[in-house]
């Protein structure tokens, strides 16, 4: 029983399906944080009467000074890098995942809690304490083990990391569809709530000066549409313990859920960054597989996580 | 990391992230959260926001982008710090620093003045094609100077 127990909790993967996902969800953290950079700052700008500090930042009670926020971001940007081609990975990463954690958790102490960096934040606190930078990173560039890779391919603490964050994703949706339940009863099973709800977010948006989803607006002369959507969102929800069961499960519940995230967007013009680009599911998949496709390689190779020109295996 | 290592993180990770479904009252946080958006019944669309408002020379008014009426690209970010300057009594002096974001943008020339506005709408009525709100309070109305 014990070992049943420890092959589906720590199943032997190989090191370089945990290494892939830590370069995507690398190259994803860089480049979200230069794009939000501008963003991130911005809350430099804030004082003590617009400041809730939630999370870690609830040992301040009063928002940090302007250049500490700056500055953080800054260094932040610069761990992601370390993170991301795997450099001293050790201390490198949880120093990364801690400083992700404190700016994000900074951006979200100011009133509204955001929602849609909760997983990407989750599989870097993970990534970080995993032995994710054994393959495909410059440490091991620079000192490659004497255990042959094999060897390490059955090692179940590749598996444990990437088992850990399918848990930790089914685990919020199914919170998720849990607090809906809970808070609104059987109200997702009728075709006013999530009309209402699209209706309601986009006059939101267009009062607020922002974009919104002129697809929702139009559909919503349609109530049995979001009766079916209001449903489904739901299923999807309920049902992710499911996707634990069988990889081929997970797999359909993931492209479900990904397509889900491409609805939302859609229908009320709100994005979730780390699910639409699928990262959030990826450790899910089997992608140890795309390390020979040309332009995976290229990255590697860009970022010199392989060697110049031989194959990565 | 050995396996206990392995085992006693994963307990402890997954504990955080789902207890703050089962607090009470639950407890929104980051990252870990309770997931509360749009979770509750909504047996109507009517909201009541209180937002920024751009008024040109002849009375017309448009809501202003996050940027402007809070110095915040999110939407919502800037709707709580809109809210929370009206509900701190600070409606006058926030509604200065719009007009000062305003008058600072070239995109804003045709803006003359700023409100602040608590207003009324009905989402399903709104997207019939009727987006006057059901009721206006103006918190603050400030002249932009250039």
């Amino acid at each position: 029983m014990m070992e049943w127990f420890d092959r589906a909790c720590r199943p032997a993967w190989p090191a370089e399906r945990l290494a892939l996902v830590r370069v995507l969800v690398g190259l994803y953290g860089t480049f979200f944080l230069l794009i939000r950079s501008r963003h991130l700052m911005s809350y430099a700008a804030y004082g003590g009467a617009d400041f809730h500090p939630v999370g870690v930042v609830s040992v301040l009670e009063q928002p940090l000074e302007a250049i500490i926020t700056r500055s953080l971001v800054v260094v932040t940007i610069a761990l992601s890098l370390g993170f991301l081609v795997g450099w001293r990975y050790r201390i490198v990463a949880p120093l990364y995942a801690a400083a992700l954690l404190w700016v994000l958790t900074y951006t979200n102490s100011f009133g509204f809690i955001m929602h849609t960096d909760n997983l990407f934040v989750v599989y870097v606190l993970v990534l970080a304490v995993s032995p994710a930078a054994d393959t495909f990173s410059w440490d091991a560039m620079r000192s490659p083990r004497s255990d042959d890779l094999t060897s390490r391919e059955l090692n179940g603490d590749y598996g444990w990391a990437l088992r850990l964050m399918c848990v930790v994703c089914v685990a919020a949706y199914l919170l998720a569809g849990y607090a809906k339940l809970k808070h609104g009863g059987a109200a997702y099973f009728d075709s006013n709530t999530l009309r209402n709800y699209i209706a309601y977010d986009n006059v939101r948006k267009i009062e607020l000066g922002s974009i919104h989803s002129p697809l929702g607006a139009w559909l919503l002369p349609f109530s049995s549409v979001f009766q079916g959507l209001g449903i489904l969102s739901i299923a999807l929800e309920l049902g992710a313990p499911l996707a634990l069961v069988h990889r081929r499960i997970g797999h359909v519940w993931s492209l479900l859920v990904f397509g889900f995230h491409w609805g939302v967007l859609a229908l009320m013009a709100i994005g979730f960054p780390f699910q639409l680009t699928g990262l959030a599911f990826v450790p899910f998949l089997a992608i140890e597989g795309i390390k020979d496709r040309a332009l995976v390689l290229r990255v590697l190779r860009t970022l010199r996580l392989v060697p110049a020109e031989s194959p990565p295996t | 990391m050995n396996r206990l290592s392995a085992y006693v993180a994963s307990l402890v990770l997954i504990a955080l992230v789902v207890t703050p479904a089962f607090r009470d009252p639950p407890r929104d946080s980051f990252p870990f959260s309770d997931f509360p958006m749009f979770s509750r019944g909504r047996p109507n669309a009517l909201l009541q926001i209180t937002h920024a408002l751009g008024v040109d020379q002849s009375g017309l008014s448009e809501p202003l982008p996050p940027l402007i009426s809070a110095g915040n690209e999110e939407v919502l970010q800037s709707m709580l710090i809109i809210h929370q300057a009206v509900a701190g009594g600070r409606a006058p002096a926030f509604c200065d620093q719009v007009a000062a974001r305003v008058a600072a943008d070239s995109d804003f020339d045709a803006v003359t003045s700023v409100q602040i506005a608590t207003s009324e709408f009905d989402g399903i009525v709104y997207f019939e094609g009727n987006r006057n709100p059901r009721r206006r309070v103006v918190q603050a109305s400030c002249d932009v100077s250039r």
